[in-house]
């Protein structure tokens, strides 16, 4: 039942699409219109609603075939950056060129975007968010879940944007904006370029311009530079990558003493000019490196406390100093991850198209994530933990790092006021930082 | 979607005019129209909404009861649709009488539960739509109403056409396509003339009703394997043993695969008294009694009787005829006719047989003849030959509601006898009657419901369209018996059919039944009362639910007012405000140093100063605290040599 369902809303869902690459929303009202004329209009000598019928079906006919007659002959290039942020609009260039002989008109643009439908498995799976505020009926039917589901799984929302009327041979530039609206690669087909028929019923759309793929990256917040008591570590043969290894002697810069750095390495001159103990900084394999561990398990497929948890990691993460520190970013999805940024690895873009794409895990324990920071815990000097949940196993690897001596700065994620009430009340012994969803970018100061 | 003004003021005095509702279409002009007049408007959000929504729901609930209540249900969807704008009048006034450009339908009927709502709308649009509607369900036939329709949708498309197009385009193809629209409603007129002329009879309503046709004589044959989809009750039989059969009508002569009655006519039949009638010449003294129920929608019909039945009597049937052949039909009934047959052994009839009930088509009887040569032995009784018949139809006969063809054979008759021996009642009543009759038995085809399901909810046997059932009578020993020889499984194959809600529909047709018998067994008529009640309530939560709306007068510039702030001055304030009031624009990339330096002619002015001054008028702006004394005192100093230049410019 629930299968055929899933066919029947895929089916639904790709109808509603053709519709409306073929019909302005005026268009579709008059679509109802007549199919409702039709309905209780077929009775023709008990009311007078076959008029209403046959009106808008001839206007909508009219239409259809008006809108037929638009092939715009133009070249048409854009000029989109790789990389956007989620929330963020993008503005870029495109460029159009008439090349055909008669002037273009009343012509729109917009990104097309080919929508991605959930197949059985993630619908099956699935949860909305609030499904069980809803009633039975719904529930059972998952169309509201269904709809949901769309939603999520589109990542931008194209603007429709008319252009300006083009002489034959006339070349224009013009800015045009795209709104990326959750993280993850985005697949543009092409530009569509469409023209509204003279009752404002129907349209006809045609693809310009190249395929292209957009990578939307998480949302960014300010955050501090996280400094830990923490002191340097040897890190035998250095890292592979890093461009010198070995203590060189070259000078680097100055920087506030942490526990750890050599009595000799105290640039006194500095120290009592700031009042702080200062040391000079040489090229070394001595130095400090620091784990993000990022908690990926929930059974949700989205889950907005999941989206907080990844831009916070990656504000961390952007954050820090990648000059003088070194940031591996542990989290579990289809398996166990690592990823290395900083001591002079270029690894930052790379990790944030990481985090672009990181998917929730649903079908592993958290035990493995755990493991995979113990066995890196001798490594670092400092570990930042985002949970998203918090249960007796995480609290055993918050544990565990203390005992080691490892600084943490943990933070649990909550979806709402009451749960996090609720886990403050109960955590107060831990040094946990609980911030609701939507309101991270307020309370990340204090981290 | 834009809406030009006025044209909701048309829609609604069209439907005004078309439905003589013309007073209502006038108040709902001016206050809808109103609006683009008035600068009022109110603060609404989604729960306001959906609260107004609910007020409109109660409003459709409430005027849907009272037209039940005081209008026949056959009119009660166009007498709705008629009503639809001046119930959703709370809508679309909110939404124009709001700040926002939408309304949000939902619902929050059941007080502590979330609100259900749904995308916000703009409903001008679909109120236009309704207006024309409800003037279209008002079927006035006048000639004005195309035209008037047509231009209201004119004026909106005008107000969305595509850009691409001149007016004057625009205004040819809305000629030649609402001249297409014309042509094309004048077609389905005549084109609903000629599909209703030709598919009238294949509506099952028709079979339904077919009774309150007093010229129809006739039965296809067919007709009872087209009522066994359906699973209506039609009427409800209360008896301690019911008759197994109820008969309506009886047929003599068939032709082509039709049965005809012979021609006779319906006669008034006179009353023992007001509430009683006698069927028979000699009714016996002692008998069975039936009570029957009957659904009687047109408030005539004919009444399904039991065999030999001899008296009849009802409070809520008004007149009867009879037709020779025995069939009794209500002329004058109450919508559920309640009725009791007493009936008995046969006796002494006045319905005899005549040459019809022993006539046999010519092109059948290559089939017929040959049976009942098989059957007929030597000298055998007429109840021997009876006995032979049904004993041949006992053996190697199936039972299924697939129609049968004529397959190799002359006549569908022939097939059925000789080849496929598969059928429903109808294969079998025919085929037995015209065997009897080549048996020189006379006979004739008898259409009626069997009585056999008995509802454990009301304590009656349940008569449903699907227990519609056709068999033959024999007449044996100077009175009719009846034969019925489709295999008993015709029940159990008939019930497997019914769907798995029945069980719902029933119980929704038992407390239909009640409130019709209520209205109709009482003989008092509430609707009045009832009326006033329905009316009362709906202003009651009506009433409940304003009261609950929180309408807040929004501020003149119809804007809904956002946090307030307390304003941070510092003593480069003025110098920024002077700067405001310049006409020249700043540029989207420009700084607000280099937007001051390009916005008038200074002099003495350093950029890098003013810069500076302006980044330390930002600074006490947002971070007061962090203010000190001397940052104040170079903003004084700035202001006294930026401000009497700008203040100079003023007076100038």
């Amino acid at each position: 039942m629930r299968r055929r369902l899933h066919g029947i809303y895929v089916l639904v869902e790709r109808l509603k699409i053709r519709l409306s690459a073929r019909f302005t929303p005026l268009g579709k009202s008059f679509l109802l219109l007549a199919v409702l004329a039709l309905f209780f209009g077929i009775g023709v000598e008990r009311t007078m609603i076959y008029h209403i019928f046959s009106l808008s079906l001839m206007l909508l006919l009219f239409s259809f075939l008006l809108s037929l007659r638009f092939s715009p002959s133009l070249r048409f290039s854009r000029m989109l950056p790789a990389t956007c942020v989620a929330g963020r609009e993008i503005r870029y260039r495109i460029r159009l060129e008439n090349t055909g002989g008669g002037s273009l008109k009343g012509v729109y643009f917009r990104e097309g975007a080919t929508p991605r439908l959930p197949d059985w498995q993630e619908f099956a799976a699935a949860r909305e968010e609030g499904e069980d505020g809803r009633n039975l009926f719904d529930r059972a039917m998952g169309y509201y879940r269904w709809l949901w589901l769309v939603k999520m799984g589109r990542k931008i929302m194209p603007l429709e944007q008319p252009l300006p009327d083009l002489a034959p041979a006339a070349t224009q530039e013009l800015e045009a904006t795209l709104l990326p609206l959750r993280r993850g690669a985005v697949h543009l087909p092409g530009a569509v370029l469409g023209r509204v028929d003279p009752f404002g019923l129907c349209r006809r759309e045609v693809m310009r311009g190249d395929e292209c793929n957009l990578l939307v990256l998480p949302k960014i917040y300010a955050v501090p530079q996280l400094l830990f008591r923490g002191s340097r570590r040897y890190h035998r043969g250095g890292i592979a990558a890093a461009r010198e290894q070995g203590d060189s002697g070259d000078f680097l810069s100055l920087r506030e003493y942490v526990h750890g750095d050599p009595i000799k390495h105290m640039d006194w001159k500095a120290t009592a000019r700031s009042g702080k103990p200062i040391v000079k900084q040489f090229r070394d394999e001595y130095f400090s490196r620091y784990g993000l561990v990022l908690d990926s398990f929930t059974e949700k497929k989205y889950s907005p406390v999941f989206e907080e948890a990844v831009s916070l990691a990656a504000s961390v993460m952007l954050a820090q100093d990648s000059f003088n520190a070194v940031l591996d970013l542990l989290f579990v999805e289809n398996e166990c991850v690592t990823c290395t940024v900083g001591g002079g690895i270029d690894g930052q873009q790379r990790m944030l198209e990481m985090l672009a794409s990181v998917s929730t895990c649903g079908d592993k324990p958290f035990s493995e994530l755990a493991a995979l920071v113990r066995s890196h815990a001798a490594l670092l000097s400092g570990v930042v933990v985002v949970y998203i949940d918090f249960d007796q196993e995480r609290r055993d690897l918050l544990d565990y790092l203390r005992i080691r001596n490892i600084p943490v700065k943990a933070v649990l994620l909550v979806e709402d006021d009451e749960t996090m009430a609720r886990e403050k009340k109960k955590h107060h012994d831990l040094p946990l930082q609980i911030f609701k969803a939507g309101e991270v970018e307020e309370k990340i100061g204090s981290l | 979607m834009k809406i030009p003004p006025l044209t909701i003021g048309a829609a609604l005095l069209l439907w005004g005019m078309e439905s003589g509702k013309i007073v209502f279409a006038l108040l709902l002009c001016l206050v809808l129209e109103g609006s683009y007049l008035l600068a009022r408007r109110y603060s609404l959000d989604e729960d306001d909404f959906v609260k107004i929504s609910d007020l409109t729901s109660l409003l459709f609930l409430g005027a849907v009861a009272l037209i039940l209540l005081n209008y026949e249900p056959l009119g009660f969807l166009r007498i709705t649709t008629g009503w639809l704008p001046l119930i959703l009048a709370p809508l679309i006034t909110a939404q124009l009488y709001s700040t926002g450009d939408t309304v949000t339908i939902g619902t929050r009927l059941g007080t502590r539960k979330k609100a259900y709502t749904h995308r916000p709308i703009d409903f001008r649009f679909y109120y236009i739509i309704i207006c024309l509607f409800a003037a279209a369900a008002a079927n006035s036939r006048g000639p004005w109403f195309y035209p008037a329709a047509t231009a209201i949708v004119a004026v909106v498309l005008f107000a969305n056409r595509g850009r691409a197009y001149s007016p004057v385009v625009f205004v040819l193809l809305l000629l030649i396509s609402s001249t297409a629209g014309y042509l094309g409603s004048m077609a389905m007129v005549k084109g609903h003339g000629y599909v209703v002329q030709n598919t009238f009879r294949y509506f099952y309503s028709y079979y339904r009703n077919k009774h309150a046709n007093p010229f129809k004589t006739h039965v296809n044959f067919g007709d009872t394997g087209r009522l066994k989809f359906s699973g209506e009750i039609l009427m409800r039989v209360s008896a301690a043993a019911p008759p197994s059969l109820l008969k309506e009508s009886s047929y003599s002569s068939f032709q082509r695969g039709d049965w005809f009655s012979r021609q006779g006519r319906y006669e008034f039949l006179l009353p023992e008294d007001r509430v009683s009638w006698f069927l028979r010449a000699d009714p016996p003294n002692e008998g069975a009694t039936v009570k029957i129920e009957l659904d009687l929608p047109k408030e005539k019909g004919l009444l399904p009787l039991p065999l030999h039945g001899y008296a009849l009597r009802s409070a809520t049937i008004f007149e009867l005829e009879r037709h020779e052949n025995g069939t009794l039909k209500a002329v004058d009934a109450a919508p559920i006719a309640t009725y009791e047959v007493d009936y008995a052994g046969p006796g002494r009839t006045d319905d005899l047989p005549t040459r019809d009930h022993l006539h046999v088509p010519e092109e059948e009887k290559y089939v017929l003849d040959r049976i009942a040569a098989e059957l007929s032995g030597e000298n055998l009784s007429a109840s021997a030959r009876l006995a032979a018949v049904a004993a041949y139809f006992a053996t190697d006969f199936a039972y299924s509601l697939d129609l049968v063809g004529s397959g190799g054979f002359a006549t569908p008759l022939g097939n059925f006898l000789l080849e496929s021996k598969t059928g429903f009642c109808e294969y079998y009543a025919t085929a037995t009657t015209l065997i009897l009759r080549a048996m020189q038995i006379p006979s004739r085809y008898v259409t009626g419901y069997a009585v056999y399901e008995r509802s454990a909810l009301e304590g009656k046997y349940l008569v449903r369209s699907r227990h519609a059932h056709a068999w033959s009578e024999a007449f044996i020993g100077g009175s009719w018996r009846t034969v019925d020889t489709t295999p008993p499984v015709w029940k159990a194959a008939d019930a497997a059919r019914a769907d798995s809600l029945e069980g719902l529909r029933d119980v929704f047709s038992f407390l239909g039944y009640k409130y019709r018998l209520f209205r109709i067994g009482t003989g008092r008529d509430y609707t009045v009362y009832l009326s006033i009640v329905v009316a009362a309530l709906t202003v009651f939560l009506v009433i409940r639910i304003y009261r609950r709306l929180k309408l807040e007068r929004a501020g003149a510039d119809t804007r809904r007012p956002s946090k307030t702030f307390t304003r941070r001055v510092t003593p480069f304030t003025p110098v920024v405000d002077a700067l405001a009031a310049v006409d020249e624009r700043r540029q989207g990339n420009e700084s607000f140093s280099q937007w001051a330096a390009r916005c008038r002619r200074w002099q003495n002015f350093d950029r890098e100063e003013f810069s500076l001054l302006y980044g330390l008028h930002l600074q006490q702006r947002f971070d007061p605290a962090a203010g000190k004394e001397d940052h104040r005192q170079r903003l004084r100093q700035g202001a006294a040599k930026y401000l009497p230049q700008l203040q100079e410019k003023k007076q100038r």
